[in-house]
Parts: structure tokens; sequence; C-alpha cells
């Protein structure tokens, strides 16, 4: 088959081809035209006649614009002739077998179909041929009619077609993105492969049963919510965007996303729904995450006890300063935010990105930015010297710094305090000591009385002889005599070092005393479950005294207290301190509603060695009395209103 | 007293130990009133120099001694080899301290001040048992003296006979005539100075030789 452009001139079948004994009966004289020749000669389907041998007779226009060969060449040669000639027997291909169709329907007298493909060029051409026989009156066949449409457009498109659909359903696959329609007239689904996975199905069979079941996987909550959108689509034709929840087998939850549009019919009624499934499990977990870590970030920023300043990288834009740091220096949230670190008069060290000249890792560490401490103002104008540390964060794509500011002189006072602590502590250490002194008095004290009791029981058993040893007896009584002014020397010697120990004075707040006590007695009234309490009047004023003797006698009084609860359980124990100050002197009374004294017991209290306790030495009154006494002050005893009793001290102020 | 009285010794002697002279003065005259030897010394060095090892009695020690505490004394009494028992006083009551003290084989702990009652039971009880410890110790000493005055044969034959076998028996075992054995036992008797096979039987107990006379 070729075919040639002879522009101007008139097809060769025109005499022929309108060949049937009707038209000439209908009585056209002239030779004319056929009414339907401008069609067959201008259709882009390829007409042509064979001989019964199998050589053109005729053609249209359309054989010779595909083959590029004239008409009249083409005339007279067998079918293929020119083609094998011009594009060779391989590539002429089924053109070839058209020969042998062409025999067959001449044999038969009846149409043939088929498709013939060869390669014209690079291209693959297909034509689908008719091959339709032409009898005379006799029934002899003349002639063979070829009616072939080019088929290779339509199969190019339907290829095209094919690889697109195949393409569409990987990149569903890849990117999990599902879709489907949803049929109003039927009532029925039509799902993309990608949707049934997005519905955690394993099975391969496809279809409304399947669909129905995997809805059911719809999360129970979500499903009116789902229902819902789609309806509103349907009735009101806009688009719906809802997500929801799909329980999987195995328990696992996944977010679907659902969005899409009704679809409408030429009329534009509403004929159904057109929508696109997308997983976002992963998304919406690390939007979780995300939110999960900027409120963790969130928190620790706010609650702080570090002040800490967020800045952006050049200009040093504050973005975030934590309440530490406004704390700090006295700032609103308002007045910082969004300023500058210059505009603010702060050192610009804190809004440098800790990275520069440094490994990524020291930077994310947090690296001191200063090995000193850098000065900086509060609003007010108050200097500080800051410590400060940096890390260079990344939020929102953007460079920040984040300064962590520590303000130095804390710092000192902290490590001040901790040193006083220690002093202080060396100081109770060494008030313990008075303990061990008392233990070294009752020594002294009973080793006369040892004496005095031996030695009078040794002369008893010379006198009781039946000849009684004067001699010995004398000597025994001189030793008594000697023992008890020993005992008497010792209580001498001891009131006597207390007197002439003269306290080192310093101002004293007694406010600051009677807490260091609460807190050094806390453990011992709390394992007796006694309620230790102080009362202070306002604006106590300052005295000259020994803090470590004061002490002492604070601690003697109270644990005195706390000793007067045994044996009391019809009360909870109370003691209370009261500091109260008068015009010239301040007053301390230690209270309790212990077991409280007899009289005798009152009179006797301040006595050296005499004691209301099983184990009591019986020196912490009368040293405490003599403590008070040396700072020019007293100290009694009285009973409480209630039980117990009050012990009271004065110091003289000013 | 008299059960303190020992008639192979020396009287039992009473030495005090204390830095307080009242008190160790006072205790001295308390014994002696109740018809005890008594010797007193105010430290430790001067007690030791006294050469007490052998000496019969007890030793009361004050604890707190300058230089020497009670407690070290105490040690190096047991190193000389001086077994006197010890009655500990103090006037500091410590727990710790007398346990330490009662460990190392004190007798007795008092604390000062003390009634006569307490020392003197404590001394008596002290003197009793060191006579006891004495006794046990002569006794043995004369057993051994004897236990070496035999043969190497008649101490297989009494080793043999307080275990309880028969003539016949330790004659077969040590491969002798019954005749021979009859011989060494009555030999072994008389230089144990046993009067009767059970004194012989105490004897062998005291110098321990029953354990090992198994068949």
């Amino acid at each position: 088959m070729s075919r040639a452009q002879r522009p101007g001139q008139p097809p060769a079948l025109r005499p022929k081809a309108p060949r049937s004994d009707a038209r000439r009966a209908a009585g056209s004289a002239a030779p004319s035209v056929h009414p339907l020749f401008s069609v067959y000669e201008h259709t882009t389907d390829i007409v042509a006649r064979f001989d019964p041998g199998g050589r053109y007779v005729d053609c249209n226009r359309a054989v010779v614009r595909m083959g590029g060969v004239p008409a009249d060449e083409l005339i007279g040669s067998r079918v293929g002739e020119i083609a094998v000639r011009r594009i060779g027997r391989a590539k002429a291909g089924e053109i070839l077998e058209l020969r042998r169709a062409i025999r067959d329907v001449v044999a038969t007298a009846k149409s043939h179909e088929r498709e013939v493909t060869f390669s014209l060029g690079s291209e693959r051409l297909t034509f689908a041929v008719r091959l339709i026989p032409e009898a005379d009156a006799a029934g002899r066949i003349t002639n063979v009619l070829m009616l072939a449409r080019d088929l290779t457009a339509l199969k190019r498109a339907e290829t095209a077609v094919a690889a697109r659909e195949q393409e569409l359903a990987e990149l569903q696959r890849r990117a999990e993105i599902g879709t489907w329609t949803f049929d109003l007239g039927r009532r029925a689904w039509t799902w993309s492969d990608e949707m049934y996975r997005l519905f955690g199905s394993r099975s391969h069979v496809h279809g409304a049963r399947t669909i129905t079941r995997l809805l059911g996987r719809i999360h129970a909550e979500d499903r009116a919510r789902v229902r819902a959108a789609h309806r509103r689509s349907r009735r009101q034709g806009e688009p719906f965007d809802v997500e929801f929840r799909v329980v999987q087998p195995g328990g696992a939850i996944r977010i679907l996303r659902d969005t899409g549009h009704a679809s409408r019919d030429s009329t534009g009624a509403v004929v159904g729904l057109v929508g696109t499934t997308r997983d976002f499990t992963a998304i919406r977990r690390a939007e979780q995450q995300a939110h999960e870590a900027e409120e963790r970030f969130r928190l620790m920023f706010e609650t702080s006890p570090v002040a800490q300043l967020i800045t952006q990288a050049p200009d040093g834009r504050i973005r975030e300063a934590n309440p530490k740091f406004l704390e700090l220096l006295g700032y609103e949230r308002e007045e910082v935010l969004g300023r500058t670190v210059l505009e603010l008069n702060l050192p610009t060290e804190l809004a440098e990105p800790a990275g520069a000249g440094r490994s990524p890792e020291s930077s994310r560490r947090g690296q001191p930015l200063s090995g000193r401490p850098i000065r900086a103002h509060s609003k007010s104008g108050h200097p500080f010297d800051l410590a400060v540390s940096g890390a260079k964060v990344t939020r929102d794509g953007a460079v920040h710094a984040l300064a962590f500011l520590v303000d130095a002189g804390e710092l000192r006072r902290a490590s001040e305090q901790l040193q006083q602590a220690r002093t202080e502590l060396t100081r109770v250490a060494r008030a313990s000591l008075l303990g061990e002194l008392t233990a070294s008095i009752a020594h002294e004290v009973k080793q006369p009385l040892t004496g005095v009791i031996t030695n009078a029981e040794a002369c008893l058993r010379w006198l009781r002889l039946a000849e009684p040893d004067l001699t010995e007896a004398t000597a025994g009584i001189q030793r008594i005599i000697g023992d008890a002014n020993r005992a008497s020397d010792v209580v001498t010697r001891i009131r006597s070092l207390l007197k002439k120990a003269k306290p080192v004075k310093a101002p004293v707040q007694l406010d600051d005393l009677v807490r260091d006590v609460l807190v050094l007695i806390e453990s011992e009234t709390r394992r007796r479950g006694v309620a230790l309490r102080a009362r202070f009047q306002p604006g106590l004023s300052a005295i000259a005294a020994d803090r470590v003797q004061l002490q002492q006698v604070l601690m003697n009084l109270v644990m005195n207290s706390l000793d007067s609860f045994a044996g009391v359980t019809d009360r909870s124990p109370e003691v209370t301190i009261e500091v109260v100050s008068g015009d010239s002197e301040l007053q301390v009374a230690v209270v309790d509603n212990g077991t409280g004294l007899t009289d005798e017991e009152f009179d006797r209290i301040f006595e050296p060695f005499f004691t209301t306790k099983d184990h009591g030495i019986g020196l912490g009154l009368s040293i405490s009395r003599a403590i008070i006494e040396s700072h020019g002050g007293k100290l009694w005893a009285s009973p409480n209103k209630g039980p117990g009793v009050r012990m009271v001290f004065t110091l003289p102020c000013r | 007293m008299n059960s303190l009285a020992d008639e192979s010794r020396a009287k039992p002697t009473v030495f005090i130990v204390d830095d307080d002279a009242s008190v160790r003065q006072a205790m001295e005259s308390l014994l002696r009133s109740a018809g005890l030897e008594a010797e007193s010394f105010s430290s430790a060095q001067g007690f030791l120099q006294s050469e007490p090892t052998g000496r019969a009695g007890c030793v009361i020690l004050d604890v707190c001694l300058p230089k020497v505490s009670g407690l070290q004394l105490q040690a190096q009494m047991a190193k000389r080899e001086i077994d006197l028992p010890i009655i500990f006083v103090t006037a500091h009551g410590d727990v710790r301290m007398c346990v330490e003290a009662m460990k190392a084989g004190a007798v007795d702990f008092l604390l000062k001040p003390f009634r006569e009652r307490e020392l003197l039971a404590a001394v008596d009880h002290a003197i009793r048992h060191n006579s006891e410890v004495h006794h046990a110790r002569q006794e043995r000493h004369a057993l051994l003296t004897r236990f070496a005055t035999l043969s190497h044969r008649e101490r297989e034959v009494m080793s043999l006979a307080v275990a309880g076998y028969l003539n016949k028996q330790i004659a077969a075992r040590l491969g002798a005539a019954e005749i021979t054995i009859k011989i060494h036992r009555r030999r072994v008797m008389d230089k144990m100075r046993a009067k009767s096979f059970a004194d012989l039987v105490r004897a062998a107990e005291k110098l321990g030789l029953t354990q090992s006379g198994g068949a």
C-alpha cells in the first residue's frame, strides 16, 4: 500500500466508482460526480479496489497520503509490491498476507476482516482492514474492495492509558494515597488498590463486600463524623475533608485523611462523590512528638532556676526570655520581646550563637561563652556579674542563640553561705564539748563521794569490832573530812570557772538564734513527736552576746522541756519559745506543757547536781544561770498557767 | 572468810590500784577491817614492780589511771601470766568499756560510788575463783609429775585400762602375757598414787587421757 499526492488531478476512480446500475438507471446523463465522491476522496480511511489477482484497480487519496506513491504508479501493481520495494520484505510484513486474503475472498465470496501491522520509518502502524467481495450479475467475483482504518493512534492511546493506570496505581501505593468514588445511583463504591491497603486489608479479593467489611474498621467514635462529612458534601455539593482512625486487625490505629468533592453529571446534578484518602499516621505522630518536645522545652524554659534568653541571629533580637531572666534583670516580658540585646543595653555575648569557632558538638552541649563573668545591667541600672553559657539552637529553620545566665554574685553568696554553715557546724561541735565537760565534772565529784562512803563504812567496821580500833577509825574520819572538802572544792571550781569564762560578745539577732536552735533540734522534736514553735515580737533589735553560749542555754532549756514529756499521754506535747522586747531588756521564755515541777523542785533546780532526771547530772540549769548572769541577765523558773513549766531569761539590750 | 584460806599458799592479798589516795586508803582500810591482806598502788607501774606473779588473791583496778590505763594493765597482766582476777571500778558509767573489760576476763565491774557489801562480795568471789583455779592447776601439776615417772609400756597399759579394757584384752593388744600386764598395772597404780581404780580413772581424766582411749 502506497500512495502519492497528485495535487489537482482527480483520482482515477472517478468514472468507475459509482458503478451502480441503479444509479445509472436514475438517469444522470452526463458522467457526473457521485454525491458521495468527496467522502470517498477525503476520508482518512483507506479505500482501494483490487482485481481478483490482487492488483490495484483504484484507490482514494488516503492511500496516496499514507504511502507517498502516486496513484497511477500504484494502479496495476500487486498489493504490497511497491511496499516491499520501498521498505523491504521484513518491514512490509503482514501487507503481503493480504494477497492470500484477497484470493480467499475471491474463492469464498465472503468478506474478511483482520488487523495488519507494519513498520513505516520508525513508526509501527496498525490498520484494521476489511476486504469485501464485489460480484457481477452472474455472481462472479470481479473485484475486492478494501476498507482500512488507521488504528495506530488508537493503539498508542490504549497503551498509554494502560501505562498511565499502572503508573497511577504504583504512585498511589508509594504515596499511600487511595482514591475512590461513590456512585449515588447504584449506591456503590469503587476503590483503588491502595484503598484496601490503607484499611489494612491483606485480601486480594476486591469488591463491594470487602469494602463494606473494611469500612467497619473505622473507629466507632469517628464513623458518624465521616458519614456526616460525606452527606454534607452530597447535599450541598461542597468539598469534604475529614480525618478518622482505622483500627487494624492487630489493634494498631492508623490515621487516615479523606478529602474530595461531589461529582456531577452534565446537568450539574450531584451523582456521586470522588475522594482521595491518605495515611496521616506518621505525620500526626511526628506532630505529636514535636508538640511534646516543644512542651518539654517550654516547661524547662519557664520553670528553670537559671535565667535563659533566646535571641535570633544575626541582630540578636530577643525571641524568648524565661521568667527567671525577667526576674533577674527586672523586665516585663513585653519589654524585651522583639528588642535587640543592644537596645536593652545588654552584653552582646548573650546573643552570640555559641557555634562561632567551636565544634558543633561543643556548641550543642552549651559551652561557657566567657571564662570570666560578664558585666550586665538590670533595667534599673543595677550592675550584675553574669556567668554565661550558651548553645546554638535552630528553631523554625532560623539560627537562634540560647544563653544561660547565672548571677555570679548569687553564686558567690551561696558559697559564702555554705562557708558560714560550715563555721556554724564547727561551733555546734565545740558546744557539744560542754557535754563532755559535765561528764568529767561528774567524775571529779564521784571520786570524793566514793572516798566518803568507803571510808565511813570502813570506820563503822573498825568501831564495831569487839575491840574497836580507834586509830583506824580516826584516820578514816579524817579522810572523810578531806573528801567532803574536795567535793565542795570541785563545785566551787566549776562555778568560778564559768564566771571567769568571759563571754565573746558580738551583735546577735535573737530571732535568728532561736531559728538556728529550732533547726538544730528539729530532728529530735520530730522523733519525740513534740510540736516546737517560736513567737517573736516584730522588730527585735540586736544585742551584744556570746552566740554559742546563748545557744547552749536555749538548747538546754528546750531539752529539759522535751524531757518533761515522759509519761505525758493525755495532751499533745508542745514547747513554745517566745521572744518579747521590753524597754531595756529582751525576755525569752521557753514554755512547755510537760509534767511540771513540785514546789521543792522549783526551789532546788538551780542547785548544782540537783536533777529530776534519771540520768541527769544536775548541772545544766546552774551553768545556764551562770551564763545568763555573766550577760547581765536573769534566769528563773515559774509554773505554767496550765500544766508544765515556764523558764524565762532576760538579756539587757542597748 | 575461812573458805579463802589456803593451807598450801600464803594468805591471799587484795591488790588495790587507784590514783585517788583517799579512795585507795579507804578501800585498803575497809578490806583490812574485813580481815583481808591488802596492798595498794597509785599506778599500774607500781603494781607491776611489786612482782605479783604467782601470788594469791585479786586486784581492784581503777579504769582511769594516769599513763597506763586499767584496761591496758589488764592486757599487760595477761602477757606476764599474772592470773589474779580483776575487779574494775570506775566513776564513768560506760557500757562499752564495761563490756570490753569483761570480755578480757574481768570478774566484776563496780561503779563508784559503791557500797561495802558490793565490794566485799566481789572480792570474796574473786579470791575464791583464784583459789579454785590455783587448786586445779596444782593438782594437774602433781599428776603430770607422777605421770612422767611411768615407763612407755606402763603409759600404754594405763590408757587402755582406763578406757575399760580387761587385762586379757590389753595383753592381746600389746602382745604380752596377761600376768605381765597385771604387774604393769600394779606399778601404774603405785606411781600415780591411786588408791583405787576409780582414782586412776579420775587422774586420767584430769590429764586428758580418756578421750584418746577408744577401741
